[in-house]
Parts: C-alpha cells; structure tokens; sequence
C-alpha cells in the first residue's frame, strides 16, 4: 500500500491561526463591542434619569403633603443663633418630610432625640445613628459620590453621615460672596431669614406658605440636584446640608473639586448629559439644560420676585 | 496585507478629526496677578452676545481650562473674563471674604479682558494689575 501524495483535507484544518486571521477576527468583535458599548451607557444614562425624576416628584409630592398638614412647606431649623429661638436643633427640611416619603419609622426614630441645641450636643448631635440612614429617595443613580456615607460634612467633619444628592433652592442669596457677579446682585443672606428662594437654614422663623409664592407655583423652582463630589454641604437631614443657591451658573462643574470652598459650590449640578433636574413647587418635575441664560434661571428659583418667567 | 493593518488606525484618525466642532472651542491658560501667579479662584467668560457662561476654577500652579457646565470647552465668539480669587469664610459667621485680586476684574461691567474664542484650542493667559 502506497501512500497517496494528496493533502488530506482533515489534517490541513488542524493547522493553526495565522496572525492576520487573529488579528481581523479581533478587530471585528472589537468593532462589534465599540457599537454595543455606547448604547448600553446611553441605556443605563436614561435610565439613571428616571430613577433622578421620580425621586424628585417624590419630594414634589412629600411638600405638597406636609403643605395640608401644616400649611406651610416643610421648614429648617438652623442650628446657629441667628435670630431664631430655641431649641436649635439644626433638623433639616428633608427630615421634617420623611414620612410623606414612606419613612415613617425613620421619622420616629429621630423625634425621641430632637431636644436641645444641636452645638450643645444635643438636637441632631443626638440623633448620629440615624443620621447614617442611607434611604435611596435622596440620591441621584447617576451621582456616584452620594451611594455611600461621608464623614467630611461641614460641621459632622470626622461623623460618618448619609448625604443627599437633592436641595431646597435658597433662592439667589451670594452664598458667601462667591459669585459677585451673578446678574440678580444679590448679596449674601443665607444666615437670615430675607432670602427670596424656599428653603433656608432658618426658615423655621418665617414658615413659607404656597400662598407667598407669588411667583407662582409652576414658576418656581423647589428642589435640584447636587454632585456630592462637589460640595461638603450634603448632610441629608441636616439644616445646613440640605440647600443650595442659584448664585453660580447651572452645572458650574469644577475639575478638581473644591468641596471646601462653599462660596463657590453651593449650587446645583449634576452628572448627566448637560441637564439638571428640578422639582418645581407645583410639584412637577423639569430637566433644565446647561445652557439656560443666567439671569433666566435666577429668576425661576425667586419665590416672589415679579419677573415674567416661565420653566422651559 | 500590511496596509490591511493600517485601515482601522485610518478610520480612528478620520473619527477623531470628524469630531472637532466648527462652533466649538477649548481655553486654558495661566493668571498672574500683579506678576504672581494665582494659585486659586475663579475664572469667568461672559459672552457679549446671548450664550452660557464659562467658568473654570484656577489650579495650584495657576492654570485654568474652561468649562461650559459639565462640558469642557466654549462656543465660539467674544467673552469678557472677569476672576475672582478671595478667602473662605468660616460657615456661621457673619465673617465675609476678603478679595485678593484687584476688584475691577470681579465685575464683567469692569473688566477689560476681553478674548475672542476660535474653533478648536485656544491659549489665554490672563494678566491682572491694579
């Protein structure tokens, strides 16, 4: 039996890959993979988004809630003097609100230890356990920086807390001074009581009802998002942590972040495609772009400030 | 075969190129401040015409790279750049800043920076005197 000088079909399809088919083969899954991967982030953007405007509607609807019980919009209690009377608790209007946010037992657990002057020890400082409840309604998905608990918030610096990635609109007071050149002119009032937006440190002292926004209700902006990143103002239910100013210009991004410098990063911003989400105080909730005019976005976040303004 | 190598290095080229932005522009540079440079503040662009403000805060060797909100860079036109570099209060006091640059570049009805942003990357380095 001779051997037959043909090339057997089955032993040549044993022979290895050259490098140019590997290389092509390569080449075509990563294309494959460069397609998919942008969709999937685009997926996951929206749905972030979503998520962001459904918590907002939920505080839309917490305020209106709280508004019937106590007609007026859930208020701050600043833990400075500044004016107001004790106990200076330094509770915050988002803790007032956590049970028209399906919080109730939260709520509860506060209110035994809510006596006394926070910078006694006493008021928040004796509520720190709960102060860590890291309830999911306060942080934006796309907001990485707000998943977990912090422990360099202003006045907790060294206390792990849970921080919001949402603000009550203060208006546009200059916080600190940090934006001279913010087209309303305001100068900084955010220690007192004339500030022109909805949610203040002391706004216990004055207790806004819906029937002073003369503004109107739909022209109003109540509550936007933060980059916790950004700002060491982010205490979830704390006076001081949960408001935020007009003052800058929306989505002012700083690269690297300067969360200590409070007269610059006390506004709003958020990690999506150029847009902020707010809830307005008729309790809807608008996604305001990066590109809106300065002086157009002060005067939506004014209570009362008489300018022909409406919410794109 | 080997020019069949080169073909996605071609189209990673032509994409990167296909993105650049007729309207778009990008500012970085340095402040000095009466012949120091800053190591801190802010740097502001206000267009003449309607348009978003540009703002950038200034690093620790004094550069600054604009950004518009959360995307980096400009549109295209004319800005008057005013900067601000002040203290921090302290949070609870009736303390207020105190300005370290000269005050008429705090305000863009004082300023007289001006710049003129074109396409692609543009070079300013601003300099302040009292």
């Amino acid at each position: 039996m001779r051997s037959i000088p043909f090339p057997n079909p089955l032993r040549r399809s044993r022979e290895a890959f050259t490098l140019i088919e590997l290389l092509v083969v390569i080449a075509i899954i990563a294309i494959l993979i460069a397609l998919l991967v942008p969709a999937v982030q685009k997926v996951r953007d929206s749905a972030a988004k979503t998520q962001c405007i459904n918590n907002l509607k939920q505080f839309g609807i917490a305020i209106h809630s709280h508004h019937d019980n106590f007609k007026h919009i859930p208020e701050s209690v600043s833990p400075w003097g500044e004016g107001g009377p004790p106990p200076r608790t330094g509770r915050g209007w988002i803790l007032k609100v956590l049970p028209y946010l399906d919080q109730q037992p939260l709520f509860d657990a506060f209110a035994p230890s809510l006596v006394g002057d926070m910078f006694s020890g006493q008021g928040l400082m004796n509520c720190v356990p709960q102060l860590q409840a890291n309830i999911s309604v306060t942080r934006c998905p796309a907001d990485d920086g707000a998943r977990g608990l912090s422990t360099s918030e202003y006045q907790f610096s060294g206390t792990l807390v849970a921080v919001t990635s949402y603000k009550g609109v203060i208006g546009t007071t200059n916080m600190g001074g940090g934006w001279p050149t913010s087209p309303s002119g305001l100068t900084d009032g955010h220690g007192g009581i004339l500030n022109n937006g909805l949610f203040f440190r002391n706004s216990y002292q004055v207790k806004i009802k819906f029937s002073q926004v003369l503004d109107g209700l739909s022209n109003t902006l109540a509550v936007g998002e933060d980059i916790h990143e950004q700002s060491s103002h982010g205490a979830t239910f704390y006076a001081n942590g949960d408001y935020a100013s007009c003052h800058a210009p929306l989505n002012t991004i700083f690269i690297p972040p300067q969360p200590g410098n409070w007269p610059l990063v006390m506004s709003f911003r958020s990690r999506h495609l150029n847009f902020v989400n707010f809830c307005v105080a008729d309790g809807s909730v608008r996604s305001l772009s990066q590109s809106v005019d300065w002086l157009t976005y002060q005067q939506m976040c004014t209570r009362a400030g008489g300018e022909p303004v409406q919410i794109p | 075969m080997r020019y069949l190598l080169l073909a996605p290095g071609a189209v990673l080229f032509l994409t990167v190129l296909g993105c650049s932005d007729p309207n778009w522009g990008s500012a970085s540079g340095t402040v000095t401040s009466n012949g120091k440079p800053l190591a801190s503040g802010v740097v502001a662009f206000h267009p003449t015409n309607d348009g978003p403000v540009a703002v950038s805060s200034i690093s620790p060797d004094g550069r600054f790279k604009a950004m518009t909100g959360a995307k980096a860079g400009l549109s295209v036109g004319e800005y008057k750049v005013t900067v601000i570099d002040q203290t921090i209060p302290k949070m609870g006091t009736t303390e207020s800043a105190k300005l370290l640059t000269p005050a008429k570049y705090m305000s863009e009805k004082t300023t007289d920076l001006t710049v003129t942003i074109k396409a692609g990357p543009n070079a300013v380095n601003l300099i302040l005197n009292d």
